[in-house]
């Protein structure tokens, strides 16, 4: 009956192989396959000139190790070996999208505990709301603030996109409920009865229902520029800033900003965890106008002064968020030309980093502090300069996570 | 080195197929034979040190003793005492060897709790596979001993017996009845080279798709609060690990067997569909076949097995199930998942037998299943009251029915539990039986190289490392 139908595919003459014949050329097919790939690659990875360094994973791949008695004797040698095997593997890269794929189309929506959203996003995973560690760094925040009591304070706690995007999130994931948490830490801050407070949930929330603008980059874990400009409006009008009597007074009334797009082509963190890339995030900076070499930019760790915010050359490497402030240090002192009196503390997670240019016409002085990076003594960086605002800005992961904060305002 | 592992399917396993199939040392067939076996010997042993180098000289040692054991035990034909005096000798070296390794921290453990004593030991790692080739050794000594096998004399096919790489690691026990004339005469065709081929990926899929991606929900899951779990988690997690425990185990079998094929050898098949099982006896026939005929080949039948009478019969019955849970590991969960099996495979045969035989088709296999899956909370669990919290959120001691991460476990899981289960059952295997000839033949070759591809794609995955030091 089957044989008929072979047949038929010959035109209708008889075939000239017997079934018995098909059967052993379909065996030797699948065998030479199968052989030909199990060789292949051991001749690929022969042919195929080692990769020092991984674009998507951003790190250094192993290298041939060296072949020692001792590394053979205590096994290094043959972990070595299996490292450098799996990461020099022909085609690696488009290996690991394969699998991405097929987990999608059996249904997972996670990878590496990123969890692959509707619309392209993907999400982090929500720190946990541990309460003595809560009340512990809110009673530190609290004791700080309260011993500075002429200096205007403010805080800022955003939350992540897994909240404000709940709904892009994969069917029937419940994540906990960021609001509530944030509310809970207020509530913990309003024993300083003057710290100034921004509600940044219901203005996302706004933002969200009115689809104003994308509050958080699809593939990376940050807000957007945007979504810290909204930030920053409300806390501006909140603290009355104004540039009377510095230079920008003489140009206009209120300094005005400028979004530039600074790159289309950003997969950040979120998209490298979980090895997904279907999708670009847009990075925007945004700048006042005519803020051109109106300040120096002291990194004094690495003893660095810069005539500006932005590193362009982050551009060129991986996570394009680098951008702003070339990433993450203990403590970088801003000195403008505004000659603002006014000079800010800011105490902050990477999510100020876009924020800071927008800060610049109204301080003449900024104090930027990573206490995850931290060694000096705040206490002393506190007395050596004159405060009138100090500002915490934290996203609610961060915050949860990080213990530095307590220590550093403690100490 | 284990199969699934990209070291072994592109660096180890083509190395030594040419060495294997090299030919022209000599056109003697038994010259060879000597030679295959002389490559397949060296090669095992690298297989085998090459995650704890040091633990060669341990199978060298067991691979020379037992050698000489055997051939000591038959040049004694005509004094059955000294013969009996070697066994014993020889039972109790290769038993030691493994206690040594396997149990001196269990033992030490329990002496400390009854004591009260602190005696420190050291956890030595557990050398590779030293449970599976213990019983393959011992098989051999005691039938050399019967004298129903001759002792082997060329110590290279002796040693490539022991170190046999495809089964070293996880089975199948090899009896050495079964496999003495392989030893020295196989054959390989085409066609039992491409089957060979298709068991090895049928095995290296279950594990490497169906095991792995099913345990991490597993993992998972049993990693936070187990005893405020809802009904559905823990019935999803323990779903998730009998899947897991099966495709794991049987896909190591599957790719023995068809490594073995590649090689010329036919073993044992290890696992018959055990969730098939309509009675635990059932499921035990099925399930790691070659343990349970050890264990009935070696202890039940010379304890007596069911010949002395219903009381031996029992006590034999609890002798063989303790010791095959103390084979699974040393820990007393393990001892209390084989004494479970024991109990009911006494109560089934003894007590419930005609009101089981009532029974219709469905509620026999619901029953035998539910019976496995709380046998497998027993053998999952770090300890025995891990085991009872799991299995008391199973019932509801958890709190809810069921909650938010149960609706998202079944989500993100349902598809994949679906197939698994249809795929242990053996429903594929039916849906393919519909097919015929070269039709068949030619679908299923297609599907497996599928497969293959991508287990690469998974295995090369799982070393997917991004460095994030840009992550805050």
């Amino acid at each position: 009956m089957n044989s008929d139908k072979y047949d038929n595919i010959n035109g209708g003459k008889t075939s000239e192989y017997s079934p018995a014949q098909r059967g052993a050329m379909i065996s030797v097919a699948v065998i030479l396959i199968f052989l030909m790939s199990i060789f292949g690659v051991a001749g690929l990875h022969i042919l195929v000139d080692d990769k020092e360094f991984s674009e998507s994973e951003n790190r250094v791949l192993t290298d041939m190790p060296k072949l020692t008695f001792s590394g053979i004797f205590d096994g290094s040698f043959m972990k070595s070996f299996e490292s450098y095997l799996t990461d020099q593997f022909p085609f690696r890269d488009k290996i690991i999208s394969l699998k991405t794929y097929a987990d999608r189309v059996v249904g997972k929506n996670e990878e590496n505990g990123v969890y692959i959203g509707q619309d392209d996003f993907l999400f982090d995973s929500q720190s946990e709301y541990n309460e003595a560690q809560v009340k512990e760094i809110t009673d530190a925040i609290v004791s700080f603030t309260k011993s500075n009591k002429g200096v205007k304070r403010a805080f800022l706690l955003a939350p992540n996109s897994s909240y404000i995007y709940s709904d892009k999130l994969p069917k029937h994931l419940e994540m906990p409920n960021q609001r509530d948490q944030i509310r809970n830490i207020y509530n913990l801050l309003k024993k300083d009865k003057s710290l100034t407070w921004v509600n940044v949930c219901s203005l996302f929330e706004k933002s969200v229902k009115e689809n104003d603008t994308l509050l958080y980059y699809k593939t990376d874990h940050h807000w957007t520029t945007r979504a810290a400009k909204k930030v920053f409006n409300v806390l501006k009008e909140k603290w009355g800033l104004t540039t009377t009597g510095n230079i920008y007074e003489n140009v206009e009334a209120e300094p005005k900003y400028n979004f530039y797009t600074v790159s289309a082509t950003f997969q950040g963190t979120l998209s490298s965890t979980a090895g997904v890339h279907d999708a670009y995030d847009t990075v925007e900076i945004c700048v006042p106008k005519k803020s051109e070499g109106t300040y120096v930019v002291n990194f004094e760790s690495s003893s660095l002064k810069t005539p500006s915010l932005f590193f362009e050359e982050k551009l060129e490497q991986k996570n394009h968020y680098e951008v702003f402030l070339g990433g993450n240090y203990d403590k970088v002192i801003i000195s403008t030309v505004s000659q603002s009196p006014n000079t800010l503390l800011l105490i902050k997670d990477s999510y100020a980093n876009c924020m800071i240019p927008m800060l610049t016409p109204y301080f003449g002085k900024i104090v930027v502090l990573d206490p995850r990076y931290l060694t000096d003594s705040l206490d002393s960086i506190v007395k050596e300069n004159d405060f009138t605002h100090i500002l915490f800005l934290y996203n609610l992961n961060t915050f949860l996570e990080d213990t530095s904060l307590a220590q550093c305002l403690a100490s | 080195m284990v199969f699934s592992s990209a070291v072994f399917l592109f660096v180890f396993f083509p190395l030594m197929l040419v060495l294997y199939y090299l030919p022209g040392f000599s056109k003697d067939p038994q010259k060879d034979m000597a030679k295959k076996n002389l490559v397949l010997c060296l090669a095992s042993l690298i297989f085998y040190a090459w995650g704890e180098p040091v633990y060669i000289v341990l199978m060298l040692i067991s691979i020379f003793f037992n050698y000489n054991l055997g051939i000591d035990i038959e040049n004694h034909k005509n004094s059955r005492k000294k013969r009996k005096n070697l066994l014993i000798f020889g039972v109790i070296f290769n038993l030691f060897m493994l206690g040594f390794f396997k149990y001196s921290g269990f033992i030490v453990e329990n002496i400390n709790a009854v004591t009260g004593n602190k005696i420190e030991y050291e956890g030595l790692p557990l050398p590779v596979g030293i449970s599976f080739y213990t019983f393959q050794i011992l098989s051999y000594v005691i039938d050399v001993y019967k004298g129903e096998v001759k002792a082997q004399k060329n110590l290279v096919a002796f040693g490539a017996y022991i170190s046999m790489f495809p089964q070293l690691i996880a089975g199948p026990i090899v009896q050495y009845s079964d496999i003495e004339r392989q030893l020295t005469s196989r054959t390989v065709t085409i066609e039992k080279f491409y089957d060979g081929i298709i068991y090895f990926i049928r095995g290296l899929g279950k594990k490497v798709l169906f095991a792995n991606t099913i345990g991490s929900v597993y993992s998972q899951v049993i990693a936070e609060d187990i005893s405020s779990l809802s009904v559905l988690s823990s019935w999803i997690a323990v779903i998730c690990y009998t899947l897991q425990i099966y495709f794991d185990f049987s896909g190591y079998s599957d790719m023995a067997v068809g490594l073995g094929k590649m090689f010329g050898f036919e073993f044992v098949q290890n696992f018959n569909f055990p969730y098939k099982a309509t009675s635990i006896k059932d499921f035990w026939s099925r399930w790691h076949i070659s343990l349970s005929s050890w264990f009935r080949d070696y202890v039940y039948i010379p304890l007596g097995g069911n010949r002395k009478g219903t009381k031996r019969t029992i006590i034999n019955t609890f002798i063989v199930w303790s010791l095959t849970g103390l084979w699974h590991g040393a820990a007393w969960n393990f001892i209390a998942w084989g004494m479970f099996y024991g109990v009911l495979l006494i109560l089934e045969k003894y007590v419930l037998k005609d009101f089981l035989q009532k029974l219709p088709y469905a509620a026999k296999y619901i029953g035998t299943m539910i019976v496995v899956m709380i046998g497998w909370v027993f053998f999952s669990s770090a300890n025995l009251g891990d085991a009872m919290t799991l299995i008391g959120s199973m019932v509801g001691f958890g709190g809810s029915f069921i909650d938010a991460q149960a609706k998202y476990l079944f989500s993100e899981n349902i598809f994949l539990i679906l197939v698994m289960s249809l795929s242990a059952t053996g429903v594929f295997e039916t849906a393919g039986n519909l097919l015929h000839g070269t039709k068949k033949k030619i679908c299923y070759s297609v599907g497996y190289i599928a497969v293959f591809a991508l287990c690469i794609a998974y295995l090369i995955s799982e070393t997917y490392n991004p460095f994030l030091y840009f992550r805050f």
